[in-house]
């Protein structure tokens, strides 16, 4: 790929209290990389935002300085590394994504958790103080980024929603690092400009004049047998039906019993075979993202608790867009008029289920039915909290689009 | 129940129930509030909101309609901030609160209000096995606290302060131990007056104090009443003597009393031991230096040293000696004149004691009343003395009174009047040929009391002097409580009368408050003309009560039979 197909989208609304831009780039240099996506991003002045999703092999402060330069330098900028950037060009891995955001009619805050806070709970309550700093413009949702592998992320969940209350929505994603699943990272700037890389979790406050809407689907089904969570601490799961977890997981699914001894193959087999625990509201979906051998233990994105019940869970192609059509059409149909944008925070797993043609097809399917610029990544877990008190997610796609 | 239901239900038993994680209740909620996409979930006691989840920061709260739909039981209404909600509550069995959750999106199924109470009931199981859990260790650890501490001021007691020195003087440690002994002065006559409640406010402000001055690392200790000990580790005989007066400021700060400010002192006693010594002989050292230092006037510092443990080993085996001569009869009365001043005419005499050791030959009182005193022999000596100046009265029928001492323990003997009057009867004995002398601090010890016996002896006919004046604890304010007919003003300040201001001062001021109150005063100890001259002089023509004087210028103690009787009838017997 090179910079002629980086892709370029305009907000199309006529007067513009509010705007959104989607700047593309696949150039190597993170410096170049940051401005030149940015450039194509910055659609209209008063950016107030500008989010990034890029490849894990960037230099973030560099990409970070690449997008000061062709921005006055006050804008927020927050971002992280992916499973694969979206947008309408295409679904990449390694290039640098950005929507800017901005209008009279937008008013954005940040709040950015530091390692010291060394609770997931805590840095989740931290950062919803970015809803206390914002001008409420009449409907604020919270953006949660998040360090994927750092702990039970309904822990996030669960700090912001203890400071926020039921009537702030929350919505965003866990930063991927292309399935390696060994470090991923968050960066954001400070209100001097200066550009921190070493955080847990961001928060970004979006208020708008008009509502804003979100959708949640994920299209996997539960098969075969139903079992029994016998032992479990946190994320980690010792013992199914009472029988070595990894062991019982590989069986549910069919899969070789020395899968785990290859990292990588198990990550991949993995990332497409989560496991749904029972809930009221349906299956919850648990991406399973690590295994030891010798302990034959497994380990979820989030908290899988002893004596739940789970199943094997099963998505295939047709169900995946079929869910991905109806999270779109969920959030726009909360709107009072054209979306101004849509950021998508599509699980890692659901990729895994689709070949190119067919991810192809998905973007194109969202681009008729948003109409507005679209940027996302592919992510370890995803966060849509607008009912109830959990919003924790694996294994699916969650949309926020910008009224 | 659904299946989805029983199986949340199973997941909240078992957070609950896990051994290694403090059960929270606030959690637990909250976790139920996911399950059933609850936006809010409540714990609700019949006074306000002990938690509450779903609406933000806490003064968003609506406390009142939580309290209101918990107390209703409906199952739908309105919250402000989230609109209009279905409700489910169940009571948290035995803890006196109600679990509340409310939810936007749909009413709650039967399934669903069912898993609620479970809930609570499983709440309530868990709260109460925690409260009993908890119950039983507070009861523990009381038990152990109390063991070991000393009730009223939470400080360790004398077993433990024991248990401490057992450990810090183990003969495998190097360090050397330094044991301060803090007792406070005149602390009984503070609870006397001003009442036991004040008196125990005083120890624990006290043991507060201590606290406040002692060095890091150091153990304080009640070891009982108003005793307390320090124990310092490693510390320098200046660096305790410095912490010592550091504890004594402390100590001496004003103590609030009703509207007035109450002041004490403490005396303080220092000793140390090395590993390998005896930690009661290091308690036993500092308290007995502490003595000393409250011998010597009260409000002191004082070190223990080897002279100090001689002098009580010669008073133990004084002590044993005493009773060989209670038994054997080796004590003997003599008698001292009491004159007027300036002329010298003999008034009264004063009897005292002196032991005719087999041995050492005539032995004074000061070698052995304070021995006498530690035994208990003292009450069988005094009565010595009362019974032969009563013989004396009886036997020679001398004109003038004899005034025997009474020591505190005698003084304060129940047994003293009967036995007084008694033998006053036996030996057909004018009271009023006797006369008691008491000193001030055998009178303060127990005030009430002390007024009380001294009423007795007034009432039996025997005149009553206070002893030493001047040296006990705000003298003159006590002639105003005790009903007595002279003082006697210690030979301290007649010594340097007429020399030190002071003593002067005190001389006049003693003089002027007995002129007042109608007493007598005698001035003891006095040796030269000199001071007869200054004494006359002091007394000014204002004064009309009598003065007298008492001391080897007119007259040594000697034996009854020398002084009362002419020597040639001695001659003839």
């Amino acid at each position: 790929m090179n910079n002629t197909e980086i892709a370029r989208t305009r907000s199309n609304q006529e007067s513009r209290p509010r705007w959104t831009g989607v700047g593309e780039s696949v150039t190597a240099d993170s410096y170049a990389a940051g401005a030149e996506a940015a450039a194509d991003a910055l659609v209209d002045d008063e950016v107030a935002l500008l989010i990034v999703f890029c490849g894990h092999q960037h230099n973030y402060r560099e990409l970070v300085s690449g997008i000061q330069s062709v921005t006055d330098g006050n804008a927020q900028i927050v971002g992280c590394t992916t499973g694969g950037e979206i947008a309408l060009g295409g679904v990449r891995d390694g290039s640098v994504v950005i929507m800017a955001i901005g209008g009279s009619g937008l008013a954005v805050a940040a709040e950015i958790a530091h390692r010291e806070t060394d609770d997931l709970r805590s840095a989740g309550e931290y950062v919803a103080g970015a809803v206390d700093k914002v001008d409420d413009l009449g409907h604020t949702v919270l953006m949660l980024l998040s360090d994927g592998l750092a702990g039970d992320q309904q822990e996030v969940v669960r700090g912001a929603y203890a400071r926020v209350g039921a009537p702030i929505p929350l919505v965003g994603g866990c930063a991927g690092d292309g399935l390696e699943m060994t470090k991923t990272t968050l960066f954001a700037t400070e209100p001097d400009g200066t550009c921190v890389t070493d955080v847990p979790v961001v928060g970004v406050a979006i208020s708008s004049i008009a509502p804003m809407g979100i959708g949640v689907e994920h299209g996997w089904e539960p098969v075969g047998e139903a079992v029994l969570i016998t032992r479990s601490q946190g994320n980690t799961v010792y013992t199914i039906d009472e029988e070595p977890a990894l062991d019982r997981y590989l069986r549910l699914h069919g899969a070789p019993l020395d899968l785990a001894d290859d990292h990588e193959a198990f990550t991949r087999f993995a990332a497409t075979h989560p496991l749904g625990v029972v809930r009221r509201s349906g299956n919850e979906v648990r991406f399973i993202f690590g295994a030891d051998p010798e302990l034959r233990t497994i380990t979820s994105i989030a908290a899988v608790p002893s004596g739940s019940m789970a199943w094997a869970m099963q998505g295939t192609a047709d169900s995946i867009l079929e869910a991905t059509d109806a999270a779109c059409t969920a959030a726009i149909e909360q709107l009072d008029g054209p979306p101004v944008g849509l950021l998508a925070f599509d699980c890692v797993a659901r990729r895994g289920q689709l070949n190119q043609e067919q991810i192809y097809q998905g973007l194109d399917s969202l681009q008729a039915k948003v109409g507005a610029p679209i940027a996302g990544f592919y992510t370890y877990g995803e966060f849509a909290r607008v009912k109830g008190a959990s919003g924790f997610h694996n294994q699916t796609l969650v949309t926020l689009a910008i009224g | 129940m659904s299946t989805w239901a029983l199986i949340s239900l199973t997941e909240v038993i078992a957070a609950v129930s896990r051994p290694d994680v403090e059960p929270d209740i606030a959690d637990t909620v909250r976790r139920v509030s996911e399950t059933l996409d609850a936006e809010v979930a409540a714990v609700i006691s019949e006074t306000g909101v002990r938690s509450a989840l779903g609406f933000g920061s806490t003064e968003n709260c609506p406390v009142k309609e939580l309290l209101v739909l918990a107390e209703s039981n409906s199952p739908a209404g309105h919250l402000s901030g989230i609109g209009p909600v279905h409700l489910a509550t169940a009571h948290i069995e035995g803890s006196g609160m109600s679990l509340l959750l409310a939810r936007t999106e749909e009413r709650f199924s039967p399934d669903e209000v069912a898993f609620v109470r479970a809930v609570g009931r499983v709440l309530g199981l868990s709260a109460k096995m925690r409260e009993a859990l908890e119950a039983e260790r507070i009861a523990v650890d009381r038990e152990r606290h109390l063991a070991q501490h000393d009730a009223l001021t939470g400080l360790p007691n004398r077993t433990t302060i024991e248990r401490t020195l057992t450990t810090k003087l183990h003969p495998s440690r190097t360090q050397t131990v330094t044991a301060l002994f803090v007792d406070l002065d005149n602390f009984k006559l503070t609870n006397d007056t001003l009442g036991h409640a004040f008196g125990d406010e005083v120890l624990m402000v006290v043991g507060n104090r201590l606290g406040s001055v002692v060095r890091r690392g150091d153990t304080i200790g009640r070891l009982s009443g108003d005793e307390f000990v320090v124990i310092c580790t490693d510390i320098a005989e200046r660096a305790a003597q410095n912490l010592a007066a550091r504890i004594q400021e402390a100590i001496s700060q004003p103590i609030r009393h009703g509207h007035s400010d109450h002041v004490i002192s403490a005396s303080v006693g220092i000793a140390t031991a090395r590993p390998g010594d005896s930690p009661e002989q290091l308690v036993s050292n500092a308290d007995l230096a502490m003595y000393r230092a409250k011998q010597r006037g009260r409000a002191r510092i004082d070190v223990f040293d080897a002279a100090l443990r001689a002098d009580l080993e010669n008073r133990v085996s004084i002590g044993q000696e005493l009773r060989r001569a209670t038994r054997n009869g080796e004590f003997v009365a003599y008698l001292q004149p009491v004159v007027t001043l300036p002329e010298g005419e003999v008034v009264s005499y004063e009897a005292l004691v002196r032991w005719a050791h087999p041995s050492r030959g005539i032995v004074s009182p000061a070698e052995f009343i304070p021995a006498a005193e530690d035994s208990g022999l003292v009450i069988s000596i005094d009565r010595f003395v009362i019974e032969s100046a009563i013989k004396i009265q009886a036997g020679f029928g001398s004109p003038r009174p004899v005034a025997v001492n009474l020591s505190a323990r005698t003084f304060a003997d129940q047994s003293l009047v009967p036995w007084l009057r008694e033998k006053l009867i036996e030996y057909g004995v004018s009271p009023s040929s006797l006369a008691v002398e008491v000193t001030e601090t055998a009178l303060i010890e127990r005030v009430e009391a002390a007024a009380a016996q001294l009423e007795a002896i007034r009432e039996l006919g025997m005149k009553v002097m206070i002893d030493d004046f001047g040296t006990g604890y705000s003298s003159l304010s006590h002639l105003q409580v005790f009903d007595v007919d002279g003082v006697k003003i210690d030979r301290s300040f007649v010594a340097s009368v007429g020399e030190d201001a002071r003593s002067s001062a005190i001389v006049t001021a003693v003089l002027h408050m007995a002129n007042a109150l109608d007493l007598v005063v005698v001035a003891e100890g006095v040796e030269s003309d000199a001071q007869v001259q200054t004494l006359s002089e002091l007394r000014s023509n204002k004064i009309t009560v009598p003065l007298l004087g008492q001391g080897y210028l007119f007259g040594k103690p000697q034996p009854a039979i020398q002084i009362l009787v002419p020597r040639r009838e001695v001659a003839a017997v």
